[in-house]
This record gives structure tokens, sequence and C-alpha cells, in this order.
């Protein structure tokens, strides 16, 4: 205790003798907007680690166009008065050519800002809306939006489907902006496809458990379910629903099911499909060489494996954009808008961005939980159809 | 009371005075020209911090006329700014003007924060308190359903206020507006502290039997004190919303309420000044913890991620030292300082 | 019908665990007249430290539990003795927000030790679900509704019949009298804490068998809110019937949102609206005493 109290001490001093320095000019300074302790932060923290350590590894190799990565990261614990000041930090006095973001709160309250200061964003927050540039011209993400990974399942199901009558839905999603975002392009689209939609429930996020919700919507007998929450809610859906002999299909999207969910549900959790833009740590992809180099041959989580691609795929921008000379905001932004069929080292579908449609693409990978294990079963990819732009 | 060595009134007007001496008023118009001339020399980030402050200070002060002066425990003053921001955003969207949407917001925010003051007729102290935390919980379900008005779960976007066609689209600029409205919702606030309607909340905070027995309406009493403060919480919440240019209903949750009270804690309950330093202080901790974590992650990678995480536990182990070794606040521990640079050498 | 029934019980069933909870909080109550807003943290601390013993060193869990229930008391004295005690006198508002203060501390503290993923118990009790009434009931839920009633009911005889209970009962009604009658009422405030720390920790045991621990486990705190303003403060008996209450709350008034008003997401505020109501008509609560004001 003492130690860490004459370390502390002794860090304040040289953090104030420090602090008049200024670092070598040959840097690339990114900022990263992490929750490391705040309600999300049971994810935010392995996505985070796996930025840092995709910069880590490029900066072991070379860096970015001979050039060393900075990362300045801070904790804003999903506060969005916090997520404000550090980015001004970030724009005034750190200098940053680009933004590491994360979730809602501080993608949505920076939209406008990152759009005005021109710092291309790439964040971890998949809503639609972000993908059209007319709304958040400076918004990236490396994964399929939400809305499209419900519609991705809703294909694979249907293509599979060999009964004579309509298939049956029902969507069950946190009464929260995260969870009510790909609702209505995901039922217009089942609409479209010929399922039946029976059912439309709310389930908290924190909820302990979900008897009412499920009792209502056994009576009505779907053949698939939709959980739009994160893992803790989509366990107890899962459980509740073992428990009362509800037979159905579950399909959640990235939040809904990883690691965790095994855990937590244990055989319930069997059976159901799960919609990642990244592949399982552990498959032989070029790039899991990499990272279980990085990581000591630790099993990570899906979200690890998003965050070390999405920072590969902006080191792509800023390779591209410093080889035309320019390493500013708006250059790594038309860079960025180049892309085509970028594969991040295989760990995630090929990106493409448009400077009309910051989609990165419009594939899914389809696993299923089997014997407490995520198994991949199929890639399913629609078409980029121009009137699903922002839904 | 704490009197002043060698100032002394002949007039009860003279004793209300918000100046009582020269020094102070010529001390007082120093600072407000340094901070106005501030812009000149800080960085868009601390200029941004300021921004914040300001608006901090809005509701920091407002809470303050309700919880430290009347006595009403509310923990629902985040919702209450939400309801400023959202009715802003929304009189913004029908195209009324900043000028006209600022005192709608606060009007709104005031018969709203009238209508959950009601409880106040027959609930006191903890009672209170989770009266206003159920109001804080409704005001966030409404503001996720009520799509037609505040667009739900999507939030909603706010352009930058414009008067007689100037924009205020730049920190700088946001922050000579907010720096304005702060002060005048100090100036606000001071001048009822010492009027009648004051010396009536005070009363109704002290000794609310014996107020009662003199004659002060109470429940009319406690009702205004909502509408007031949530008046003030309401232009805050307006200026919040200008100022981030998008506004999702997360942003107003019970930790937004905790904060405030947390201000008025740490800045000294039942007093002006109090509430300002509270709100100096809780916007400047996170950023200072930042600053720490970061430098320190130089040298001693391992603190770095730690400290980083910590910021809520530095944010409530600050705000139990500060309950157990100054229970009044920096305010009150201002008060020493002064008294003790006036009184040198004598010890009183 | 049957599925009004089915949500009376599925509530019954929530509703042990939100009693569990608010017990420990009114024991505070009674004892010390502290409104503890760190209740939920203490829930959380408690199933993370019988998590750390079970899991991480690997004891059996029964010992693992009587060491945490032995943590539980240490914590409880330290709290009071740390924190409590130098708040003796000052208003309301000061204890509210260093409990606030506590909450936040006690989080970052777990986050520090146990990083912030979600952990997961080993299987205490049998996980085959029993029927009851034509719903599937997990046994976990029947253990808390189980304990409940056994802590209401060890804690209801305290209060009455034991000469310790009788004093922290006088402790509660008024501090100088009770001194000066020779309780020695720091010792009571402590014990309080570590009755109600304990009883805490029981709740999160339980509590993460259900759904397995993280940090946002406090959460529970700010739900057991209206379980024991509804029950009124200082009554036991109001605690346990008001969590039971909530909780059926919650389901009816969810169901019949969903199919009279088609409002979704109406769980989580239909407790609070009906506490503001009748706060309105009963504004101690179901079972609370009337504090009497003399001027």
């Amino acid at each position: 205790m003492k130690r860490m109290a004459k370390h502390m001490v002794w860090a304040l001093v040289c953090v104030l003798a420090l602090a008049a320095t200024s670092f070598a000019q040959d840097v690339i300074t990114i900022g990263l907007l992490s929750d490391l302790s705040g309600p999300t932060s049971a994810v935010g923290v392995p996505y985070s680690e796996g930025i840092k350590d995709a910069a880590k590894y490029l900066n072991e190799n070379g860096g970015i166009a001979g050039k060393k990565v900075n990362l300045i990261e801070v904790d804003y614990a999903y506060n969005a008065q916090q997520a404000l000041a550090a980015y001004k930090r970030f724009i005034s006095q750190d200098k940053i050519v680009a933004l590491q973001g994360w979730g809602t709160q501080d993608t949505e309250a920076l939209t406008k800002f990152v759009g005005k200061d021109q710092i291309p964003t790439l964040s971890a927050s998949y809503s639609a809306h972000l993908t059209d540039p007319e709304k958040a011209p400076y918004n990236f993400f490396v994964a399929a939006d939400y809305t499209t990974q419900v519609r991705a399942a809703l294909k694979y199901f249907k293509d599979n489907w060999k009964k004579a009558e309509a298939p049956k839905v029902a969507f069950v999603y946190p009464d929260h902006p995260y969870g009510l975002a790909p609702i209505a392009g995901a039922k217009e689209y089942a609409k479209e496809l010929g399922f039946e939609i029976v059912g439309d429930e709310n389930v908290a996020l924190n909820a302990m458990d979900a008897m009412a919700q499920l009792l209502r919507l056994q009576k009505l007998a779907p053949d698939y379910v939709w959980i739009g929450g994160t893992t803790p809610s989509a366990a107890i859906i899962m459980k509740d629903a073992q428990k009362l002999g509800f037979n159905t299909t579950f399909f959640c999207n990235i939040w809904g099911v990883d690691e965790s969910l095994v855990k937590l549900a244990g055989d319930a959790a069997n059976g159901t499909y799960s919609l990642q833009t990244a592949v399982v740590y552990g498959q032989k992809v070029p790039g899991m060489a990499v990272i279980e180099k990085v990581t000591d041959g630790k099993p990570q989580m899906t979200h690890y494996i998003r965050g070390f691609a999405s920072m590969l795929v902006m080191a792509e921008g800023i390779k591209l954009a410093a080889a035309k000379g320019e390493l500013t905001g708006p250059a790594i932004k038309d860079a960025l808008e180049t892309l085509r069929d970028f594969d991040p080292m295989g760990l995630t579908p090929p990106v493409s961005f448009y400077p009309k449609d910051h989609r990165p693409n419009m594939a899914v990978f389809i696993y299923k939980v089997e014997d407490g294990k995520m198994v991949e079963v199929a890639r399913e990819s629609l078409e980029r159809k121009a009137e699903w732009l922002g839904k | 009371m704490y009197g002043q060595c060698g100032l002394f009134f002949r007039t009860y007007a003279g004793e209300a005075r918000i100046f009582p001496s020269r020094f102070l008023l010529v001390s007082m118009a120093l600072f407000f020209s340094a901070l106005c001339l501030s812009p000149l020399f800080f960085n868009t980030y601390l200029v941004s911090i300021l921004c914040l402050i300001n608006i901090a200070v809005i509701g920091a002060v407002s809470l303050n006329l309700l919880t430290g002066f009347c006595g009403q425990i509310s923990l629902g003053h985040g919702a209450f700014i939400g309801v400023g921001a959202y009715a802003a955003a929304y009189f913004a969207s029908l195209g009324l003007p900043f000028l006209a949407v600022l005192p709608a917001a606060g009007l709104v925010t005031a018969v709203v924060g009238m209508f959950f003051g009601l409880p106040s007729l027959r609930l006191k102290g903890i009672y209170l308190a989770i009266a206003t935390l159920a109001a804080q919980l409704i005001l966030e379900y409404v503001f996720l359903h009520w799509d037609a008005v505040t667009g739900g779960s999507s939030g909603m976007a706010v352009d930058p206020p414009q008067v007689f066609g100037f924009a205020f689209d730049s920190d700088v600029k946001m922050f000579y507006l907010t720096l304005a409205v702060a002060a005048t919702s100090v100036l606000i606030v001071r001048n009822i502290v010492r009027t009648r309607l004051g010396r009536a909340f005070v009363a109704i905070r002290d000794h609310h039997l014996s107020a009662e027995i003199v004659g002060v309406d109470l429940f009319a009493y406690k009702l205004r004190a909502f509408g007031v403060s949530s008046f003030l919480a309401g232009a805050g919440g307006a200026l919040w919303a200008y100022y981030t240019m998008y506004i999702t209903p997360e942003q107003f949750g019970i930790g937004l309420s905790v904060s405030y009270l947390a201000m008025i804690i740490i800045g000294g309950m039942g007093s002006v000044l109090g509430g300002v330093f509270g709100a100096v202080f809780i916007t400047i901790l996170p950023e200072f913890l930042n600053f720490v974590a970061q430098h320190a992650g130089a040298l001693f990678t391992d603190i770095s991620g730690a400290l980083l995480a910590m910021k809520e536990g530095v944010f409530g182990l600050v705000l139990v030292l500060f309950l157990i070794f100054e229970p009044e606040g920096l305010a009150h521990r201002w008060r020493l300082v002064k008294a003790y640079w006036k009184l040198y050498p004598f010890a009183h | 019908m049957e599925y009004y029934l089915q949500l009376l019980l599925s509530g019954l069933v929530v509703g042990s665990i939100y009693s569990l909870v608010a017990l420990g909080f009114v024991i505070i109550y009674k004892a010390t007249k502290v409104v503890n807003f760190a209740q939920g943290e203490l829930v959380m601390v408690g199933a993370y430290v019988c998590f750390a013993l079970t899991v991480q060193a690997r004891l059996p869990f029964l010992l693992a539990f009587g060491m945490t229930l032995i943590f539980s008391f240490v914590l409880g004295i330290l709290i009071e003795r740390l924190i409590l005690r130098p708040m003796i006198g000052e208003p309301i508002i000061s204890v509210i927000m260093v409990t606030i203060g506590l909450s936040s501390v006690l989080k970052s503290l777990v986050q520090l030790f146990w990083g912030t993923q979600i952990q997961v118990f080993p299987p205490v009790l049998p996980q085959d679900p029993v029927m009851i009434a034509g719903l599937p009931v997990a046994p976990v839920y029947l253990a808390a509704f189980g304990l409940s009633v056994i802590l209401f009911l060890i804690f209801t005889a305290f209060f009455k019949y034991s000469r310790l209970g009788i004093s922290m009962r006088a402790t509660a009604f008024d501090q100088q009298a009770a001194a000066s009658m020779g309780i020695g009422i720091t010792n009571i405030f402590a014990l309080s804490w570590c009755i109600a720390a304990m009883v805490s920790s029981i709740g999160g045991v339980i509590l993460g068998n259900i759904n397995g621990i993280n940090a946002q486990l406090g959460h529970l705190g700010l739900k057991v809110f209206p379980a024991v303003i509804l029950g009124g403060l200082d009554s036991l008996f109001g605690a346990a019937l008001g969590g039971l209450i909530v909780g059926v709350l919650e389901n009816v008034c969810d169901g019949a949102a969903k199919e009279f008003l088609n409002l979704g997401g109406f769980k989580d505020v239909a407790a609070f609206i009906l506490l503001v109501v009748i706060l309105m008509i009963k504004p101690y609560g179901l079972f609370g005493a009337r504090e009497i004001e003399r001027v």
C-alpha cells in the first residue's frame, strides 16, 4: 500500500515535469474512447484491448507508412459529457487524425462534431443510420449494421425453410435505443420474405426474468425468435424458455451471443443461431496466427477480434492517405471511401466503403451454438440495396 | 452569521446588498473580465470545459435553491434538465428562434417540475427523495417512448443557436452564450435568496412547523421552489441540447442527478457560491483524472489502465471524504480562507 | 385468467429476491435511521467474495459461504466505523450522499479486483425446474423464497424478544434516551450494518446463482426502493411483503399494459408509479410507523 502510494506520488511529480515535453513528430495520433468501467464494460474491455493490441502489432511491424501509431485512450464510462470533453481534448491538444469510438452514447453525441472537425471515426455502434454519409459523413464501422444482420438471418432461415406454411417470427428486444434500432427494418424485410410476424416483446437489458413475456410468446408458437439484447438478458430468456419447455429457435446479433452466453445459459443456449461479423478465436484464417501470437494463445472474445479488425481497417485507410502524401482527416476519409473488398487478414468479411454508402459489407457469418461452442454454419451475403441504406 | 470584521450596515437595504463592500465588487468585476478574456489564452479543449462548467453551474445553482435553501431533497434533477433539453429540441425543430426557445423550455420544465413537486405536499425527507427518484425514472420512460415529441430511441438533433442571424457554432461563441446565461441564473438565485421568497424557503428548511405558524404557506412556497428551480434547470438543459447538438434519453439518467447532488454537497449546500464551486469541481474532476492517468501511463503502464477505470471510484471516494471532513463544502472552506487572510495575524 | 395467475406466481418468485434485499435495507434503517443507497453494492460484494472463494480458491461451497458471511460482518464494521460514524448528526441528505459515494467506491473496488467480465457461479442447487400450478419454477427461486421467509421470521423474533433486538429498536426510536439507559449505541449501529451486510451476501449468492455476476449487480438496489417504501421503511413485514407486491405488480402491470395499452417496457416503471400513488395516500408506506413531529 505504501509502495503504491509512493509510486503514485512519484508518478505525479514526473507527470507534472514531463507534461511540458512534446512527443516526437513522427507519430500518427489516434484517439480511443472506451468503456472500461461503465455499464457496457464487460464487452468494452475486450474490444478496446483488441484495438490496443492491433496498434501494438502495427508498431512492431514498422508502423503505418513508416510512422508509429500513438493511441490515446480515455475511459468515458458511457457518459456523454465525458465523451464530449475527451473528444475536445483529442482535437485541440492531442491533434488526432482519426478516432476509434465505442457505443451509441459517444458515437451519436459526436456525429455532428466529427463531421464538422473532419475526423474519420470508426465505432462499435452498428446502427444503420450511421451508414448514410448524408447524415454521418465521417462515421464508419467494420461490421454489418444491426438491421442488415437481422435481414441476413431472416434470409438464411427462409432459404432453408422446408415446410409449406409461412414461418413465424417474433421479436424480443430491450426498450432501449440499441434494441429498438433494427426492429422496423427487420419487420419490413420479414414481411417481404413471407414471414408471419406473430409476436413483439420487451425484455430489459438488466432483466432478472422473462417469464411474463415468454408465456405470451409461447401461446403464439413462433418458429424463430429474435433476441435483440445483450448476453445477460439473452441468457435469461433462453433459460426461462427452457424451463417452460418453449421450443423455438433463437437468433441474436453480436452483442447477444458471445462466449459469456455459453457460460451463463449453459445448455439452454444450444441451438441458438448467432450473427457474427468477425471470426471466433481459433478459426483458421490468416489473421488468427497474428492474434494468437499477440495474445500468447489465450482465447479472446469475438469483440476483441472485431476491435483488432477495426484498427486494421483504419490503418489501411491511413496508409492509403499517407501514400498520397496527406495525413489529414479528410484525406483519410477519402482513402477509406476508396476501399474495395479490403480483407483484414480474414478476420471479418471484406470491407468496401463508398462515398455515398458507408456500409462495410452486406455479409454476415452465421454461427450456431452447439455443445457450448460457436460453430460457423454459413456465410450469408445480401444485395447492397440502395433503399436499405440508413435503415 | 458570517459577518465581516470592519463591515457594518446602517440600513436593511445595505445589509441585503449582493456586494456589501467595494472590494468585493471590484474583485468580482476583475474576475468576470478575466473570464471573458480567457478564450484568447485557452485552446478549444479548455474553452469547451468552461462551457460545460457554465451549464453545470446553472444546474447546480438551481438544485441548491431547491435542496440547499428550501430543504426539498430532489433526486430527479437530471430528468428535469432532460425535460428542458427535449423541450428546447422540440421547439427548435418547430422553427422557433433561440431567444424564444430558451424561456419556453424553462417554462415547460417549470410546469413539469411543479407537477412532480406535488408529492411534497405530504412527503418529507427520504420519502420525498424517493418520490423524486420515481419522477426521474418516469420521465426517462417518457423520453424513450413519446416518439412523436422526443424522437424516442434515436434522439433528436439540434442545430446551433442563432440570435438575429448570428450563429453560435463554435466553442468560443457558445462559451460566451453559456456564460451569459449562467451569470444571469446565478444573479437570479442570489436575488431570490435575499428577498421574501428566499427567506420563506430557508424558514421551510429550518423549521417548517414554525414557518407555518408564522404564516408561510408551506405547499405554495414548496411548489414555487420546485417551479423556479426547474425553470433554471430547463434553461440549463436547453443550453446542453444546443451545445451537444444531439440528445438521447440515456444522457439524462440517475447518474446525472447524483452528480448534481454531489456538486451541491461538495460545493456547500445553502449557498450560491457553493453551487458554483461544486459545478467547477465535479466537471474538472474526471478531466484531471484523465490527465493523471494518461501521463502516469507513459511512465507506469500498469497503473494507467487501473487508474482509467477508477474514475467512478475516485468520484465516490472524493464525495465520501468531503462529507466526512468538510461537510459544509468548499464554500465554507473558502470563507475560512478569506477570514484567515482578513484577520491575520489575529485568530478572530 | 390463467395467464394472469401465472404472472402472479412468477411475480411472487422474483419478488422474493427483492424481499431478501429489502430486509437488509430495513434492518439498517430500523436501527440507525440511515437510508442505505449502497444496499445493491453490498449484495454485489457478497456475491463476488463468495465467487472468489468458491471458484478461484476452490473451497467447498458451505465453507466459502461461511467465510463470505464472516467477511460481510467485517465489512459492515468497517463501513460503520470509517464512514457512518463521522456522519452521526448530519442532515439526511448528507447521509444519503455518503451511501451513494460508498456505492461508487465499492463498485470500483470490485472492478479493480475482479475485472468487468461476467462471471458464473457453479450451480449449487439442482437445475431442474419444479412445477407449481403449471408454471416451472427454478429451485433457486424457491430457495430465495424460503430464505426470505426464514430470515424474516428470525429477525422478527430477534427484534421482538431478544435483548439486543429491543436495544436496536430503542436506539432507532430515540438515540439519546437509549444512550442514557446504558445501551452502547455505536455498537448497535455497527451490529445493524453487519447483519445487513450478511443478509445482502445471502441475497448476492442467490442472485449469482440465477444469472451470473457482474459489476452491474448493484442496480438491484434501485429496484428495491419501491418495495421498501411501499412496505414502510421501518417495518420488516412491510419489506418482505413489499418485495413480493412489487414483483407481482411488475409482471401484472406489464401484462396489462401490453394487452390494453400496447405499451412496451412498462415493467420497469410500473412499480415507481404505484409508489408515488401509494405515498400520496399513505405517506409512511403500508406498514410503516407514523412519525409524530413534536414542536
